[in-house]
């Protein structure tokens, strides 16, 4: 029993993160209506910057948010303005193809760069593990729970008390109505995919302190992230959070129930479930 | 009011009389070509040409006529390869029987697949199919029945029964046919009501839907029909390579995605698109392998990703549009001259 | 002897339903769109042949019965009876066999088709088998009904143009054309002058007469134009806020001040 415990809580640590690397999406999927497949990639790239820091100039991975954060949306923005700009003009098919050709070139283009070998980072402040109430918790996941908790409360202020936020969350509702009041809807999806891309970024780099670093590392991600937002829809990040960890337990769940290796597969087989039985998502109303 | 004139008479006759002329010089160039052509490798390129014909054409009838968004054909491939492999080695039967199981069982998964998601949208679709070629790829890793990960070896031992040759030159003409047949098929398919009905749901469901075409029961008979086409493919696949495992066709949805490339940078629902993506497409990647894959560290797979970001974003049409609108010129400067 | 007994208690409930030549009846219809009840209890009926006007202000209802009765929404209550049949909550594509053909306000032909494969796409569907289609072509009967109904609205010599290629006023009278394709029993048009210029008015108008008095079709009409509808309609029906404000000829239509104010307001 304390061993299902455990896991439901190792699920829920994780299912912060998930909900920090899914609020990223459902801020460009939201407001640029278009899912960018190579989302784990830009977490990838998160994920290889904390890992440089880490061995080349030894600053822990926790210090490597911000400049992850910074990159990532310079990267984003980038990606927005050189690449989706333009496949927002076409038809749906090419603009999925077109963010899995951007994924595919970030991820062999790591390959590439830095060999495909699994990397992994030791001894940094963050690498044990702590007894709470006779379960045990990695030092790293904690803390990325908790800097990723920090952060969807920096961005849920962010979209709903800032003038560039509310104006995010207008383009996302009604883009026409929203050009017609007057905001750049440009600026808004550069923003949209800057700080989407940041938050995935800054889950990258809290990774590192316990997750393995390789290139394709970040598909899978994006599946959760998928899934995270096609259940809760973008509206609010509260169902995002709840979808995340969610994910989380379900996955640490069947992974310890049934077998390691269905860890992912039980997750996609009760997203098709749920999309069957329900195409609206759980929480969107309509 | 037109007026059907003599010379307008003649002159389709006389198109449709160099399209016949251009594709008999085509087909009989490519049929010299095993005694021409002793290069083990150059003949193994035009093997995978003529299989990726298939699958790329395949695939065209769901994501090119119809509209959708499929990216698990992999899967399909797998069938039809581990059918052929198993086959023999389980059950002692001739893997030529497989090109009746293998499409059987693929129209089944396929239908089954397709039935309750073709009923999703875009995106969500597109998903579904990731999310089943993903579950599909672990099951297999994971399956005995089938040694899992490790894969299915079939021994070399050359017979027309066992279907393994020692010269790759019956392979190219067995994959040779069966192309060829896939373009009739889809010949026949592109001109029927059927591919009328397809082109029409891709441009406007709704309305398609309110003319009596019942959208949901057509876009299952493609995936039904593609799914089995495809796996035809995946039968050749195995007989060549004479090894399946699960990483081959399912493993990063690569497969599924080379498939749908073939189609969409030859030009989608085009049945000239599949033949030009795949000649253009099979011998950049394996010549871009040779040169550069062996090192494994992604290169040839980087600019893959590149070719397909640059496509996306400014050839969608792909290369049958450019060779139509070439053929428009050509036409209009032969008026201005006729004139 | 059971056999016999099904087929003549099935023909009694169609002829109960039918109820003097009444081609589509819809009975207590109601649609809500989460808190909002677009139809409400609505009762109305056509009969063969009929031209039936239907107006009302904005947002009265028109294009939700239309879209409940094609087959597009599911209704939340009520009966749709289509030539005897209960048709309430079947696919579009189903209703579309059994003869009703819609056209919508923003023409919808197939962009990249040519308009004669528009008009072959518009044929009738019934019986079709889907499997068949993979190797049959468009035949010259086919064909034939095409070129005669282009010929009719007198867009025959577009024929091979792409759909996306026409003007506005053309396509409108492609759509008219795409909905008298399959012989339909009954035609749906929803606005078919809206954004036309006047001599294209009296054309589709009598386009839509001459197909009444020469096919026998019926055809059901939501316009705005006053002029058009009034002059067209051997009855209307007034929509207001979801429900059935008044039924009667367009002279007593026309005259009614609980219409007058449905329209302009107190």
């Amino acid at each position: 029993m304390s061993m299902i415990v455990q896991s439901i809580l190792t699920g829920i640590i994780m299912g912060c993160i998930f909900s920090l690397i899914a609020t990223g999406l459902a801020l460009i999927w939201g407001v640029v209506e278009i899912v960018n497949f190579a989302h784990g990639s830009f977490m990838m790239l998160g994920m290889y910057i904390a890992y440089f820091m880490s061995t080349l100039l030894g600053i822990d991975p926790v210090l490597s948010v911000p400049l992850c954060a910074v990159v990532l949306f310079l990267w984003g923005s980038a990606s927005y303005k050189i690449v989706v700009t333009r496949l927002l003009k076409g038809k749906l098919l090419m603009q999925i193809f077109g963010t899995f050709g951007l994924m595919m070139a970030m991820d062999y283009g790591a390959m590439a760069i830095w060999s495909p070998n699994y990397r992994v980072l030791e001894n940094t402040w963050f690498s044990g593990s702590i007894e709470i109430g006779g379960y045990y918790f990695g030092e790293g996941q904690l803390i990325a729970s908790f800097v990723s908790l920090i952060v969807l409360g920096l961005v849920t202020v962010f979209l709903l008390h800032t003038k560039t936020g509310k104006a995010l969350r207008a383009s996302a509702d009604d883009k026409v109505a929203a050009v017609t009041v007057g905001i750049d809807s440009e600026k808004m999806y550069t923003y949209a995919w800057g700080i989407g891309s940041a938050c995935v970024g800054v889950a990258g780099a809290l990774m590192t302190n316990f997750f393995y670093i390789q290139p394709q590392v970040g598909m899978i991600f994006t599946f959760f992230a998928f899934i995270c937002v096609a259940l809760a829809g973008f509206g609010r990040i509260k169902g995002i959070i709840v979808a995340g960890l969610m994910i989380g337990v379900i996955r640490a769940v069947s992974g310890f129930l049934i077998a390691p290796w269905t860890k992912d597969v039980a997750i996609f087989v009760i997203f098709i479930i749920i999309l069957l039985l329900r195409p609206q998502g759980l929480f969107m109303g309509k | 009011m037109d007026k059907i004139t003599l010379s307008s008479m003649l002159e389709k006759s006389r198109e449709k009389r160099i399209s016949v002329l251009l594709i008999t010089i085509a087909l009989l160039v490519l049929a010299v070509i095993p005694f021409i052509i002793n290069n083990d490798f150059t003949l193994s390129i035009f093997i995978w040409i003529f299989v990726y014909i298939i699958l790329g054409s395949a695939w065209n009838l769901v994501g090119g006529y119809t509209g959708q968004i499929a990216l698990a054909h992999g899967v399909f491939v797998a069938i039809g390869a581990y059918s052929a492999a198993v086959l023999p080695k389980y059950y002692g039967i001739t893997p030529w029987l497989a090109f009746i199981i293998a499409p059987l069982i693929a129209a089944c998964v396929g239908f089954a697949i397709s039935y309750p998601t073709l009923k999703l949208k875009g995106h969500y679709f597109a998903m579904t199919t990731l999310a089943f070629g993903f579950v599909t790829w672990k099951v297999f890793l994971h399956w005995d029945y089938i040694n899992g990960a490790a894969g299915l070896n079939i021994p070399f031992k050359p017979s027309f029964s066992a279907m393994i040759f020692s010269t790759p030159d019956i392979m190219y003409y067995l994959s040779f046919i069966l192309a060829a047949g896939t373009i009739v098929l889809f010949y026949i398919i592109d001109r029927s009501k059927l591919g009328m009905y397809l082109k029409s749901i891709n441009q406007d469901e709704e309305s398609a839907e309110n003319r009596g075409i019942n959208v949901h029961k057509y876009k299952v008979y493609a995936m039904t029909l593609s799914a089995a086409i495809t796996s035809i493919g995946g039968v050749i696949f195995a007989q060549y390579v004479l090894f399946v495992d699960p990483n081959l066709f399912m493993e990063g949805s690569l497969m599924s995605i080379r498939i749908a490339l073939i189609a969409i940078v030859g030009g989608l629902g085009t049945v000239l698109g599949p033949i030009l993506g795949a000649f253009v497409m099979i011998p950049l990647e394996e010549y871009t392998r040779a040169f550069l894959g062996g090192l494994g560290r992604g290169y040839s797979l980087f600019i893959y990703g590149i070719v397909i970001i640059v496509i996306a974003m400014y050839w969608p049409k792909g290369l049958a549009d450019i060779i139509y609108r070439i053929e428009k010129k050509i036409k209009g400067v032969y008026h201005g001259r006729s004139k | 002897m059971a056999d016999q007994n099904n087929n003549l208690s099935n023909t009694i409930i169609k002829v109960q339903n039918q109820e003097d030549n009444k081609i589509l009846q819809i009975r207590q219809l109601t649609k809500r769109f989460g808190g909002l009840t677009a139809l409400n209890k609505v009762n109305m009926h056509i009969r063969e042949s009929e031209i039936l006007g239907l107006i009302g202000p904005n947002g009265s209802g028109k294009t939700t019965l239309f879209n409940c009765v094609t087959g597009f929404y599911k209704p939340d209550g009520g009966q749709i009876i289509f030539r005897g049949e209960d048709t309430t909550g079947k696919r579009p594509s189903d209703v579309a066999k059994l003869g009703m053909s819609r056209s919508f306000q923003i023409t919808r032909p197939f962009d990249e088709l040519t308009v004669f494969e528009n008009m072959f796409i518009s044929q009738s569907h019934k019986n079709e088998s889907i499997v068949g289609t993979t190797y049959t072509r468009f035949n010259d009967t086919t064909r034939e009904k095409a070129d005669e109904l282009l010929k009719f609205v007198e867009i025959y010599k577009l024929r091979d143009h792409k759909a996306a290629e026409i003007s506005f006023g053309q396509r409108k009278l492609l759509e008219l054309a795409c909905t008298l394709m399959q012989d339909p029993e009954m035609v749906m048009l929803d606005e078919p002058t809206a954004g036309v210029n006047p001599t294209l008015i009296n054309k589709i108008i009598d386009d839509i007469i001459r197909a009444n008095e020469k096919f026998g079709t019926t055809f059901l009409i939501i316009e705005h134009n006053m002029n058009v509808i009034m002059g067209i309609s051997h009855r209307m029906y007034v929509l207001a806020s979801g429900e059935v404000l008044r039924e009667g000829t367009p002279e007593e239509v026309r005259n009614d001040p609980q219409v007058l104010e449905a329209y302009f307001g107190d």
